[in-house]
């Protein structure tokens, strides 16, 4: 598992019930779609919430974060899923 | 035994840390994972069921949880998605009732009287909507007060509910060792032990008069426990801080006083930080050492005027540091800690302040507080600190709660 990134990613969300929802993003060139959100949650930067996701595209699992500051979205960690976020 | 008629819950999440962990990466589930530190020298601070079914225990090392349980995985904690997940739930219980406070980062207490919900009803609707809003399970407790329902917790976990009526509240304090009583220490139940001393009613036999007199004070309040009686309000973040204090355990041990005096000056900031956003000025600065072979020493000053300004806390902490021979031997841990604490104070102005310009510091902690309070933790800091290897909070203290002067903006382990 790679984790502790903070890579700019273009992204395609759709916005429902407050929270943003990222359907897909590019990553090195590929196009990577969104099958399942695992976990959401807003942490804390100042005054303002980070909101970051747990997400998989079926095989890999990401975590992406969207600043709503910036109107940016950061891909943070990837890797198989059953690694946990762990980096060894 | 008299108890008024209200209706506590305790709502205590099942093995958090691994529970977010598992609800992140679904395929975690059911297998044996545990949370660690970030550092290398870091123990296991929590760990799934199956984990523990396997032997894995809390403070152990990486190395004993691999061995006693070969492939569990290990996970560096992310504290800041902890604490996010924590605050989400405590402003759900707080629409459940006003009077519900979270006691650590996995822990809430409820006083639903008066809410129209019953204890069974209140229960239920909590474990559910935690469960589909946050992904993870929790065990509640209901009881007539803070005690019984934190004890009634113990009964069905993981994932269940149990209630304690007023009129059963004694015979159900009797089914627990003191051991196992919330709020009686180690040591106490030691020296109850030798003295024939196990369980509730055996304290209740012994007699209140006795423990007073042998005890004094704390002697009382543990004949209140044992007899299921507590407060039956909710803790609010209202109390006077008594001190403010940051330790950091470094990657490896420091031998070199430029490296100390980097991260004294982080912890100082640290501490002076969280003392004004919380406008505490405090007179007495403590290092403290761990060296290598964990042996731990503190060294105090006392100022003559109350403070929150960092500089004054670190020019104390090196002087203690500098006047100690503490450069002399490697160092595992440092401390820093503010206290004599008041809500009156300076600053930045002591009388040597005054003449090489305190009022511009005043103005220059005002700044740096706004912009990191905006913009987040250490936005904006010292440069020397940027040669720390570690930087920020890692570790939740068991006092953390969402919001108020217990509340610290921690860094992911990552």
């Amino acid at each position: 598992m790679i984790s502790g990134l903070r890579e700019p990613v273009r992204a395609g969300a759709v916005f429902e019930g407050g929270w943003p929802k990222p359907v897909w993003f590019d990553y090195k060139g590929r196009k990577i779609s969104v099958k399942n959100i695992f976990y959401r949650w807003k942490e804390k930067a100042g005054s303002f919430h980070i909101i970051k996701f747990s997400l998989s595209d079926g095989g890999t699992i990401y975590e992406v974060e969207f600043n709503p500051l910036d109107m940016a979205w950061f891909l943070t960690a990837f890797g198989e899923e059953g690694d946990g976020f762990a980096v060894f | 035994m008299r108890y008024d008629e209200r209706e506590i819950l305790c709502v205590d999440m099942d093995a958090f840390f691994v529970s977010v962990e598992q609800a992140s990466d679904p395929s975690l589930k059911g297998r044996p994972i545990a949370v660690v530190g970030s550092g290398e020298r870091s123990v296991v601070v929590t760990s799934s069921y199956e984990a523990r079914a396997r032997g894995v225990k809390t403070g152990m090392s990486r190395k004993d949880a691999q061995k006693v349980c070969p492939g569990v995985i290990l996970i560096p904690g992310r504290v800041r998605k902890y604490a996010a997940v924590s605050a989400g739930i405590a402003e759900f219980l707080q629409s459940v009732s006003p009077e519900s406070a979270m006691f650590s980062i996995d822990e809430a207490f409820l006083d639903i009287t008066g809410t129209g919900f019953s204890s069974d009803n209140a229960a239920y609707m909590i474990k559910s909507r935690i469960k589909q809003n946050f992904g993870i399970t929790c065990t509640v407790g209901a009881g007539p007060n803070r005690l019984i329902a934190k004890m009634a917790t113990h009964v069905n976990k993981p994932d269940g509910y149990y209630r304690v009526s007023g009129k059963d509240a004694l015979s159900f304090m009797d089914s627990f060792r003191l051991s196992d009583i919330w709020g009686i220490g180690r040591s106490s139940v030691r020296k109850f032990a030798s003295m024939g001393i196990f369980r509730a009613s055996d304290m209740r036999l012994f007699g209140e008069r006795r423990l007073e007199e042998m005890m004094g004070l704390p002697g009382r309040n543990i004949y209140r426990l044992v007899s299921g009686e507590s407060e039956s309000g909710i803790p609010k973040d209202r109390e006077e801080m008594k001190s403010f204090s940051h330790s950091m355990t470094f990657p490896k041990d420091i031998s070199s006083r430029s490296e100390a005096c980097a991260y004294l000056l982080q912890l100082s900031e640290m501490v002076s930080s969280r003392a004004r956003r919380n406008s505490y000025y405090g007179r007495a600065v403590t290092l403290t050492v761990r060296r290598p072979d964990m042996s731990t020493l503190n060294f105090s000053h006392t100022l003559s005027f109350k403070t929150s300004a960092t500089h004054h806390i670190y020019d104390c902490a090196v002087k203690l540091y500098d006047g100690n021979g503490v450069v002399k031997e490697p160092v595992r841990l440092l401390g820093v800690s503010l206290s004599g604490l008041g809500h009156r104070g300076i600053a930045s102005s002591s009388v040597e302040d005054m003449i090489t310009g305190g009022a511009v510091k005043n103005r220059l902690y005002r700044a740096i507080d706004a912009i990191n309070m905006k913009f987040g933790e250490r936005t904006i800091g010292y440069a020397s600190v940027m040669k720390c290897e570690r930087k920020g909070h890692r570790i939740i203290s068991p006092s953390w709660r969402p919001d108020g002067s217990r509340n610290l903006d921690m860094e992911n382990g990552s």
